[in-house]
């Protein structure tokens, strides 16, 4: 069985938002509310003359030690075969538990206005049609059809690298095995299956 | 730039004022049964044990109601909230109001009509409701300071602040409700809940400020919470501050004011709210983004 992850590599990423355009499109996101399940953060740091501008995108992280999901008190947050960590909409109470628990930001709240909104864009190819707290699938209907996930399939500048991690064959297996690409906080313990190269 | 605007540190938007008002009504609906079964058993006071079980009664379901309504986004699917009573906090809390209010019923139950079968059981009933009453402060802290994610939240202190806190309410508004005969030791224990709310504020203060690794997302959590007028106001002055001054007064003069443990349980009330709202409210998720 697969073990998905992805690295996302920082020296590459231009900041086109193009992920956060596809991931959109794809999960129907509620991106006039400002709300993704990846975007792009544009830092600038430093003082002149030695500035710097940093895109990260960001994105959950689908943890082997997830923190969202031991909290959850439905087990609307569940664990796929794959590893995947996904929501049961059905069963969310909107406690909003996991989104305090998260450290990465990877959640928020798909509310009453959004899912209103959402059915006047989308009429009866609704996605969401309760409330309940939305994060990253890794687009595993996708995955399932032998596609990438719509972030990584977008990215012109093939900043994003998704495969199994269980595969020492595979990019990111290899990304991860030479130390290259590194999971941000490791001491929070939640072991993220996201790296990053920077 | 103010830090709130750098991406490192982002203000919680998970909980806000109905949670708080949600801990703080389970805190000292908690406290009121745990105090009222002992009181009941140890003096025999059964106007306590009676109408103080009812009154803890009623702070839970008001508690669950402001969960339910005002915090949950999907107040219907309250039903799913015992599905993870292994590892969620939330799941706990259910549970410990469940067992408490149910424990509580079944032990006021005989003031009211006699079922001689629940007379053997009635001890064990309260004792249940009592153990309860008593872990809900510290669980429900637990759950906002078990994960790693908001520093400021982060700390063992939390949930026995919580606890403290609940029960000062409970301690001072008990002589308050139910007259003479128990305002010395009610008196004492008010004595006794300052100190312990002082230790463990020094407790937070050593830990956010002397810690060596310290901290700094949980400091700047602190620091911004302690500068703000609902915090200094709120907690301090009317929570700690006048408490502290009143029982002072009592204390030395040992007159017992006819309005004295209204005042106290009303003065803690008031800054248990503004210590749990304060404290949500300044909760700041530090995102480890690398630049």
């Amino acid at each position: 069985m697969a073990r998905y992850g992805m690295v996302i590599d920082l020296r590459t990423c231009v900041g086109c938002q193009a992920c956060s355009a596809a991931c959109a499109a794809e999960n129907q996101t509620p991106y006039w509310s400002d709300k993704w399940r990846t975007r792009v953060l544009d830092i600038e740091k430093g003082e002149y003359p030695n500035t710097g501008r940093h895109f990260v995108p960001t994105i959950c992280m689908h943890c082997e030690e997830p923190a969202c999901l031991t909290i959850c008190p439905s087990q609307a947050t569940f664990r796929d075969e794959k590893g995947s960590i996904l929501i049961n909409y059905d069963t969310c109470l909107g406690c909003k538990a996991c989104m305090a628990a998260c450290p990465y930001g990877a959640r928020y709240v798909y509310d009453k206005n959004d899912v209103a909104k959402n059915r006047e864009i989308h009429g009866a190819l609704s996605q969401h049609n309760a409330v309940h707290i939305d994060k990253c699938t890794f687009c595993f209907d996708r995955v399932e059809r032998g596609m990438e996930p719509a972030c990584v399939a977008t990215c012109p500048a093939k900043a994003r690298i998704f495969g199994d991690l269980d595969d020492p064959n595979s990019e990111v297996a290899k990304l991860v095995a030479s130390g290259i690409a590194k999971p941000l906080r490791p001491d929070l313990n939640t072991k993220p299956k996201v790296f990053y190269i920077y | 730039m103010s830090v709130e605007n750098t991406l490192h540190f982002e203000r919680q938007e998970a909980y806000e004022w109905p949670l708080a008002v949600y801990l703080l009504l389970g805190g000292i609906g908690g406290a009121f049964i745990s105090l009222s079964f002992i009181l009941h058993y140890l003096f025999n006071w059964s106007q306590v044990g009676n109408y103080g079980m009812l009154i803890g009664m009623g702070l839970f379901a008001l508690a669950g109601l402001v969960l339910i309504f005002l915090d949950l986004e999907r107040p219907l699917n309250a039903i799913y909230s015992l599905n993870n009573i292994k590892t969620s906090g939330i799941s706990w809390d259910v549970v410990l109001i469940a067992l408490s209010f149910g424990g509580a019923f079944f032990y006021v139950l005989p003031f009211y009509v006699s079922i001689p079968a629940l007379e053997s059981l009635r001890l064990l009933f309260g004792a249940i409701a009592a153990l309860a009453g008593f872990l809900f402060p510290v669980i429900s802290g637990g759950l906002i300071s078990a994960p790693v994610s908001v520093p400021l939240w982060h700390t063992p202190l939390l949930p026995v602040l919580f606890l403290i806190n609940s029960f000062g309410v409970a301690f001072s508004a008990v002589p308050a409700m139910f007259g003479p005969g128990s305002e010395i030791l009610a008196f004492i224990f008010n004595l006794a809940v300052f100190m312990a709310n002082l230790v463990i504020l020094g407790g937070f203060i050593a830990f956010y400020e002397h810690a060596h690794n310290g901290p700094v997302e949980a400091q700047y959590g602190f620091h911004e919470m302690s500068k703000k007028f609902n915090f200094q106001l709120g907690f301090l002055v009317v929570g700690l501050l006048f408490p502290l001054v009143l029982s002072g007064y009592i204390f030395f003069t040992g007159n017992f004011l006819s309005w004295g443990f209204g005042a106290l349980a009303l003065a803690q009330l008031i800054g248990g709210f503004a210590l749990r709202n304060c404290l949500l409210k300044h909760g700041y998720q530090t995102y480890p983004w690398p630049y």
